[in-house]
């Protein structure tokens, strides 16, 4: 069920809001849990039932392995615990290589040795990724002995949580496990509900009416792309652009409708996106964009690899080696790895930058913003061309044409680039939905604030109404494929 | 302001809005949908959206067919004499390839049975390259759509917002429906454009536009095989359900034959009709009818003034409603005649009938040089 349909916003949601309402006024935790795991799992179950043997079956092995790790831990066989833990994340690699990675393992050893093995008929199942990795760190940090034991139906909530489960933001158990054992999870909260609605309906509304719109400008560059067909410079900006803008507000308009449902429940969910686009250099962007997934890498892939501690090029080695996997955890294809090892080289690039002598490095730090925040999402747009590409020769074609203004003449008029111009003001200059709603920082031009007044619920519910009137045409979310 | 008021005021407002748009199309009901609400009879206008014909086909009380593309739709008249006692409703959609048609036939026989299906064929509804309609994905026509998901596209979207609001304006202008019956009134489609810029501009326009540089219906792809089975699977289906089919290749002027050949297209053209007599070989009795062949018909002339018209196409593409009524007299009529329009197909004769065709057809080009060069004029314009 995806959360822009019709069934979620006028059937599943009211239905699990007026239940989970009702399972707290009894004051039973065991209740309000259940009903929040049955209905996560019809969530999921709507797309393919017969993924919910996959899904389960991961959570009770999961489980059965954390306890174990648990159990040898308290009886002091580290040895014993450290196999577990081994076989837990065996387990869980296995899965994601199978459902993710076979046919794309089959189709290159095809390549290398000119031969013709027949793919695998795999669906990836959907959220794999996610509910994955969330559970490797389950198993590390029960293996470090930093979970305290939780009960079978908190932690199948955990997992199953339907506002974070499809795509993000990847939760960590500490947020997530305190909020589900604190009082307050069986009491209404209407300031909670009362922001969750209107959130819920910004990321609806960024989703169906301005992501869907890029899209249209998008799709037909990268459809011409990769029939072999060369692009003017213009519209190979145009349509590089525009997948920009289309994911950040498809991607940050999901995050904010996980955020909104999430609180209309009681439950906090982390922040996901901090206006990357208003980043001033790549390690910057990378602390703004999907935070979640850049902390997962940090502190589960870059850091036990040694992280900046054994000197530099082993640093920058790791740096290549986290977003290698940061690339591959989103697809596989060779766009995605080409695009990972890019983001990891800007970040080599930006670090050794950061090393020059003080004197160098203060005469370039000299420069204004202006320079540096537009030479950052020029590299991140080149980036996502490789991205959202069929194939790096489609990619090529369209990076080439980016930089030859000899192109022949696009048919674009002056409207086609107001669209642009208004996305790109509302990235660079207008508040994010972490400063509308949670902090009381705000480093944006354009100020706002949400606040309980009859103005911002006019606003919102508009907002949800104008996207409500749009939804027969919505597309899917981009990042349900990964 | 207190918490509680907050969500009352959310609450309030998207619900009245919903319910406000929603009451909207209950009360002009722009698709003619099945209501408990009197209708309101505003509701003609829009006969020819996916949604609509979805609708006529569901609710409607029909038991003969017409599935095509804008060709039929345009010029296939459901309520022509020689239909006799059946209750004809014409399905056919503009801009489809032969998969929505699939859908569409699919959605008649899950609904009723008909008795009779003419089938309106031509070579862009078998392009490979052909996409679906998005308005294909709103109606019921698309089996993911059910009545939880139609009521919500056929009544509160932005679609049916805006023909709401329309119908209003045209009821308030007294405008006439431009269909009928599910057929679209050529006259109040093409009339004012032909009287503007002359029916010799509208055709180069069409062709240019709708044929050379539409990649789209006229690739160089060869024709789609998986819509070619989709026809072996409708022609089974109709032998099953006991549903008589005449299927027929819907006219075009000789002047885009021409266009096909200039871009490359003739010979697949002549390939895709062989592929259609392998699928109707093994069913001798549902007639394949080719109204292609170079007939006294699609090789009208084409007036070079503003003021002359053609009597019967209205461009190239799109034959006039007095043309369709030869096509029916052709293929509805019960007593045989003699006629100089179409042709039968069927695997003795198909060989003789194409080299005929090919024949007729250069001998056309050798006679017209001076169109065949507007057309290669308008060819290179594009290079």
């Amino acid at each position: 069920m995806l959360f822009n349909s019709y069934e979620f916003i006028f059937a599943f949601l009211p239905i699990v809001i007026i239940g989970f309402i009702a399972c707290q006024k009894t004051n039973s935790k065991t209740l309000v849990t259940s009903w929040l795991i049955v209905c996560s799992l019809f969530f999921y179950g709507w797309w393919n039932p017969n993924y919910l043997q996959l899904i389960l079956l991961s959570i009770f092995v999961n489980f059965f392995l954390a306890t174990t790790i648990r159990n040898f831990s308290a009886l002091r066989k580290m040895r014993f615990a450290k196999t577990t833990l081994l076989i837990g994340i065996s387990l869980n690699l296995l899965l994601l290589a199978y459902f993710k990675y076979a046919n794309f393992f089959i189709e290159n050893i095809n390549l290398l040795i000119s031969n013709e093995h027949s793919t695998l008929n795999i669906v990836l199942p959907l959220a794999l990724s996610f509910f994955t990795f969330q559970q490797i760190t389950y198993l590390v940090d029960t293996h470090k002995g930093a979970v305290p034991s939780h009960s079978l139906l908190d932690y199948c909530l955990f997992v199953t949580f339907f506002p974070q489960l499809i795509a993000g933001p990847i939760v960590h158990h500490k947020e997530m496990m305190p909020q589900f054992s604190d009082a307050n999870f069986l009491k209404t909260d209407s300031l909670k509900i009362a922001k969750g609605l209107s959130l819920f309906s910004l990321g609806l509304f960024k989703k169906v009416i301005i992501a869907d719109y890029f899209s249209l400008l998008a799709n037909p560059v990268f459809g011409e792309s990769s029939t072999g067909e060369l692009t003017s410079f213009t519209t190979a900006w145009v349509g590089s652009i525009s997948y920009t803008l289309q994911l950040y507000f498809d991607f940050s308009g999901y995050s904010d409708m996980a955020l909104g449902l999430a609180l209309m429940f009681g439950i906090t969910l982390p922040c996901n996106f901090n206006s990357p686009y208003k980043a001033n250099c790549i390690i910057d962007f990378w602390r703004r964009w999907h935070m979640t997934l850049s902390g997962f890498l940090k502190d589960y892939v870059y850091i036990p690899l040694g992280g900046n501690q054994k000197g530099n090029s082993r640093r920058f080695i790791n740096i290549l080696l986290t977003m290698f996997l940061g690339g591959l955890w989103h697809g596989a294809g060779w766009t995605f790895v080409v695009w990972g090892l890019l983001h990891g080289a800007y970040l080599i690039m930006n670090h050794a930058w950061r090393a020059l002598p003080k004197l160098t490095l203060a005469a370039f730090n000299s420069f204004p913003t202006i320079f540096w925040r537009p030479l950052t999402f020029i590299a991140v747009v080149i980036a996502w061309v490789v991205f959202r590409s069929e194939n790096l020769s489609s990619a090529m074609l369209i990076i080439s044409s980016m930089f030859n203004p000899n192109m022949t003449a696009s048919n674009h008029d002056l409207m086609d680039f107001i669209p642009l111009a208004i996305g790109l003001l509302l990235v660079w200059y207008a508040p994010n939905s972490n400063e509308i709603f949670f902090t009381n920082k705000n480093h944006s031009t354009i100020a706002y604030k949400w606040s309980m007044s009859i103005a911002s619920a006019f606003i919102f519910s508009i907002m949800g109404f104008i996207t409500v009137v749009y939804l027969a045409r919505a597309q899917e979310f981009l990042y349900f494929q990964f | 302001m207190g918490t509680q008021k907050y969500i009352l005021i959310f609450s309030s407002v998207f619900s009245l809005l919903c319910i406000s748009a929603i009451s909207l199309s209950f009360y002009v009901n722009p698709y003619k949908l099945k209501s408990f609400i009197p209708s309101t009879a505003l509701g003609i206008y829009f006969g020819g959206s996916r949604t609509s014909k979805a609708i006529a086909i569901t609710e409607g009380d029909y038991n003969a067919f017409i599935l095509g593309s804008s060709r039929s739709e345009i010029g296939i008249d459901p309520n022509n004499k020689l239909w006799g006692e059946l209750n004809v409703y014409n399905a056919s959609l503009a801009g489809s390839s032969f998969s929505e048609t699939y859908k569409v036939f699919e959605t008649i026989v899950k609904h009723r049975k008909p008795e009779l299906l003419v089938l309106a064929l031509d070579y862009s509804l078998f392009s490979t390259t052909r996409t679906t309609s998005a308005d294909f994905n709103l109606s019921r026509f698309d089996n993911s759509n059910n009545d939880f998901l139609s009521f919500f596209k056929e009544r509160l979207s932005k679609e049916a917002i805006e023909k709401s609001f329309r119908a209003l304006k045209y009821k308030k202008l007294n405008l006439p429906s431009k269909h009928a019956g599910g057929q679209k009134n050529g006259s109040l489609t093409f009339t004012k454009k032909i009287s503007t810029i002359g029916q010799y501009a509208l055709i180069q326009n069409t062709l240019n536009k709708r044929v050379i540089r539409n990649n789209e219906n006229y690739s160089t792809n060869p024709h789609s095989k998986f819509r070619l089975q989709q026809l072996s699977q409708l022609i089974k289906i109709c032998l099953e359900e006991e549903i008589k089919l005449i299927i027929f290749i819907s006219p075009v002027h000789a002047l885009q034959l021409m266009t096909f050949h200039e871009i490359g297209l003739w010979g697949e053209f002549l390939d895709w009709k062989k592929d259609l007599v392998k699928i109707t070989k093994n069913f001798p009795h549902i007639p394949l009818y080719d109204f292609t062949d170079l007939s006294p018909f699609i090789t009208e002339d084409i007036p070079v003034n503003k003021i002359e018209s053609m009597r019967w196409f209205w461009e190239t593409s799109h034959y006039k409603s007095i043309l369709g009524d030869k096509i029916l007299d052709n293929i509805l009529s019960h007593s045989p005649h003699k006629t100089t329009f179409g042709t039968k197909l069927n695997e003795k004769n198909i060989t003789t009938e194409l080299n005929k065709q090919d024949t007729l057809f250069q001998h056309y080009m050798q006679k017209n040089t001076a169109l065949l060069y507007d057309i290669q004029e308008l060819i290179n314009k594009i290079d």
